[in-house]
């Protein structure tokens, strides 16, 4: 045996059989202080005691006796005193040596009172230690120490930022020397074990609640996963049952969920289980229901506030009187704890009773909202004349946090914004509106719903005509206008507007986009109209009627839009098949943009090169030749001439500009829904940039993307999405 | 270029930009300051690396990822894109390898994908084929099974 080895049997033996019976040796307490005591009566005799007497202390042997002491502690689980972590590190010799003393700092982890000092140590151990494999090793160790980062005493954010770069360094040495035994071992067992929690926490999260449910038993692991995994979400969407929900079925898969509900959407339950789920979600007391509209639940059958509590989205679909019931006096006046909606920033509710919903909401039951859509249905609305509707509002406090508000249109159909399919049709006024918006005076988008008339206030003072959005919504972003009929009145619009949709029925409310008559220029000075869209990204106008010209909406944008800000502009017409769905209130159809002079184009490149995605689409007198204009607009990447005559001659035509001199991008997405005429066959292009969509609805914003705010609080859901590596996206539809 | 050195010592030569896909090596060549140093990729064998590469070859225009916050839609949507579904067409094992490399090699949108292929495999399967796809072994005692069938009832397809 080597002189060291012979050290490591005597330490071995003494670690392990009875010190006190050993010769030369009286030394009491536990088996890790002797070490420490044999270490410090060396370090005073300068030599080895009985039976090992003669042998010389070397610095490596006294390195020895330390780890021995701190491996026992850290194995038996107790304390080490950091004075032996430093006596170990200033034993250490060489690199690795640093390397353990540093690992086994890390180590101590669990102790929360010990010196933070000890932790620097650790990391100038690592500092030194980083150039070794073992050193790597333990370094990507000391990264698994999450709770490194929650110590308290030491600005551990910064050192674990240090290790973390440490072992970047060091990986770009060292690798991984896993053996090819343990690797193999890994192969043979459980793939799904392989994963980190965090992996299969990811993987969890993309599941439904049902799919939990099943995965649940698949195994312990599994089970305790899915149980605790904290970034798993729960949307539950009880209208994707086939089967109507009783309280019972919402109540265990409430109590499925944790804690960790996002998302709830509250529709297809049976009529007898209505009032049960509205109060387990709302914490209704049922003992203040003074009209006994809520069914009784007994107290141990009910649902922990905390389940709803982590809910971010609510989707509401109730029956109008629930929301009269909850916007009753003792409800509001009630502070339950925890706050059920602190979390929630996105409520939508249908068959909605707009007057119990705002003295809901503006008695600060969400104080976190930032989207709210109240959408009703014509089975209620149908028998309530417009100015009923909102008669009265109750506005309590103003919710500025509040940034979307989509209102309006009865849409029992359709499931996804802009709701537009199917609707009937509301009427409000002006005065109504004011009230409404005065309750959201932070919006950033609106979109008001199928109000296809909306109309002077009631007692027609003057300036009821006027839809002042630059008073009650100065930092208004998006504005969309196009699925309502403004009659007559006009409009001011914040200066900060970049998305704005309207249709060709109201352009007169627009200063801009119409050359007005003299009526129309006295009623601009009148409500001191001025519109100017500086900021403009995207414009969207649908339909038009042979009075207002193409030629006067360009000469409009020319003078009052930013030509290097606009990058999206739709000029839909109205399709003879009457699919675009714009289908007004007055129900008259709209006509094509002027017949089939489409020489706006030109003037429009020269107004507008900038632009990146065009649409004009519906019109059946859109033929090839007029795409000639296209190729003006050098910065194009998106065309839309759904609906067109254009033909595959037209497409091809567009397709092979691209790559010419003068066009900057190198990609391009041509959206010919419903074009007879387009055989894509006959066009030269690889499978993959074939792309067909059914269900594209044609108003979105073209490209998917706002330049809008800072924070996107709403959904995006762009039309297509560019292909990789191919210079032409090609979207068509078979039907 | 960039020199990528597989853990079973396997050079690949990619552009920087692809490379950079992966955060973690984007890290290390700023940190080193030279893209022209080898850079070892301790943890992932050259068959793995080698599709990896391949990924962020055909991503490498990608736009950025969007944060966190705002991504929660996409997090339950397992739509896969069409290249992404024949690039994950290899065996589980291969899978779950791009899948470890990915999480490495700090690229989130092929961890996504990766993720999303084997939520796909879970979907619509009973508990006993998701352990048969898996290889899984039951480890429930028939109490404990019973209990939590009992707990999931509600769930069940009537």
């Amino acid at each position: 045996m080597t002189e060291i080895d012979d050290y490591f049997h005597f330490f071995d033996c003494f670690g392990i059989h009875a010190p006190d019976e050993r010769p030369g040796f009286r030394v009491l307490g536990d088996p890790a202080n002797n070490f420490f005591t044999y270490f410090d009566a060396l370090s005073r005799s300068r030599s080895f005691l009985p039976p090992y007497e003669g042998h010389a202390v070397t610095p490596e042997s006294r390195y020895c006796m330390l780890s021995k002491g701190i491996d026992r502690c850290i194995q038996t689980g107790e304390v080490v005193d950091p004075v032996r972590h430093r006596q170990r590190y200033d034993c250490a010799l060489d690199l690795d040596q640093y390397a353990f003393a540093a690992h086994d700092i890390m180590n101590l982890r669990s102790d929360r009172s010990i010196d933070p000092q000890i932790f620097l140590l650790a990391f100038s151990a690592f500092d030194k230690a980083n150039m070794t494999k073992i050193g790597y090793k333990l370094l990507k160790a000391a990264l698994n120490i999450d709770s490194i980062k929650s110590m308290s005493g030491i600005d551990n954010v910064d050192k674990y930022a240090h290790i973390q770069q440490l072992y970047r360094i060091a990986s770009l040495r060292h690798v991984d020397e896993r053996s090819s035994e343990i690797k193999a071992e890994e192969k043979k067992s459980d793939i799904m074990n392989r994963l980190s929690p965090d992996i299969l926490d990811i993987i969890f999260s993309m599941l439904s609640i049902n799919e939990l449910c099943s995965c649940r038993r698949v195994s312990k692991l599994w089970n305790q996963q899915i149980s605790h995994g904290l970034s798993i979400k729960h949307s539950i969407d009880f209208g994707w049952y086939s089967w109507k929900i009783n309280f019972e079925a919402f109540r265990s898969c409430l109590l499925a969920s944790n804690g960790h509900l996002e998302t709830l959407v509250l529709t297809n339950i049976a009529v007898s289980s209505y009032s049960d789920c509205a109060a387990a979600v709302f914490g209704f007391d049922l003992n203040e229901d003074p009209e006994g509209a809520f069914e009784y639940v007994p107290k141990s059958q009910r649902i922990p506030r905390e389940l709803v509590s982590s809910m971010r989205r609510l989707e509401f679909d109730y029956p109008a009187s629930i929301w009269t019931h909850l916007s009753n006096k003792s409800y509001l006046c009630s502070s339950p704890s925890p706050a059920p909606f602190s979390n929630l920033k996105h409520l939508r509710v249908r068959i909605e009773d707009t007057n119990g919903v705002m003295s809901v909401v503006t008695n600060n039951r969400f104080p976190n909202l930032e989207v709210l859509e109240m959408l009703g249905v014509y089975e209620v609305l149908a028998t309530v004349i417009a100015e009923r509707h909102l008669k009265n509002i109750a506005v309590g406090s103003p919710q500025p946090q509040v940034k979307v508000l989509r209102f309006g249109g009865p849409m029992p159909y359709t499931n996804h914004f802009p709701y537009s399919q199917k609707c009937r049709s509301v009427c409000v006024t002006t005065q109504d509106l004011h009230l409404l918006l005065s309750a959201f005076p932070g919006l950033h988008e609106l979109s008001l719903i199928r109000l296809t008339n909306i109309i002077y206030g009631r007692q027609l003072p003057s300036e009821a005509s006027c839809l002042d959005l630059q008073f009650e919504t100065p930092e208004l972003r998006k504005l969309d206008l196009s699925w309502c009929e403004l009659a007559r009145i006009h409009v001011k619009v914040p200066d900060m507007v970049q998305v704005l949709k309207l249709n060709f029925t109201h352009l007169g409310s627009f200063s801009p986009f119409i050359t007005p008559s003299a009526e129309q220029m006295s009623q601009f000075q009148r409500y001191q109209i001025v519109n100017e869209f500086r900021h403009l990204w995207h414009l969207s106008i649908a339909g038009n009627d042979n009075q207002i010209s193409a030629a006067s909406i360009v000469n409009g944008i020319a003078q009052y839009c930013n030509a290097s800000t606009l990058k999206e502009l739709v000029l839909h017409g109205h399709n003879r098949r009457g699919l675009a769905g714009i289908n007004y209130g007055a129900d008259f159809v709209a006509q094509s943009y002027e017949s089939s002079n489409f020489s706006f184009l030109g003037t429009l490149s020269e107004v507008v090169p900038n632009l990146e995605a065009l649409a004009i689409g519906f019109n059946n007198t859109l033929t090839d030749a007029e795409l000639f204009d296209v190729k003006k607009f050098t910065r194009l990447t998106y065309i839309d001439v759904s609906f067109t005559a254009v033909s595959t001659d037209g497409v091809a035509y567009l397709m092979r500009r691209r790559g010419r001199r003068g066009s900057s991008q190198s990609r391009m997405t041509i959206v010919v829904h419903g074009c007879d005429n387009v055989h894509p066959l006959y066009l030269p292009i690889p499978d993959e940039s074939l792309r067909v969509y059914d269900d594209a609805y044609f108003d979105s914003e073209l490209t998917g993307r706002y330049g809008v705010s800072e924070r996107q609080v709403w959904s995006l859901e762009p039309v297509s999405a560019p292909i990789a590596g191919h210079d032409v996206d090609f979207i068509w539809d078979p039907d | 270029m960039v020199k990528l050195i597989s853990s079973d010592g396997e050079t690949f030569s990619v552009e920087k930009d692809v490379a950079e896909r992966s955060i973690l090596i984007k890290n290390m060549i700023e940190d080193v300051g030279d893209s022209s140093t080898e850079i070892p990729i301790p943890n992932v064998t050259a068959n793995v690396l080698k599709k990896v590469l391949e990924w962020c070859e055909h991503h490498k225009s990608d736009p950025a990822p969007v944060s966190e916050d705002d991504n929660d839609s996409r997090k339950k949507s397992t739509d896969i894109d069409e290249w992404d579904q024949k690039f994950m067409q290899v065996d589980q094992e291969m899978l779950f390898e791009i899948i470890l490399a990915a999480n490495y090699l700090d690229i989130k949108a092929l961890l996504e994908v990766g993720c999303k292929t084997v939520a796909n495999m879970i979907k619509g399967k009973s508990p006993e084929e998701i352990r048969r796809q898996f290889n899984i072994q039951m480890d429930f005692t028939p109490e404990e099974e019973a209990q939590i069938r009992r707990e999931n009832e509600w769930a069940e397809d009537r």
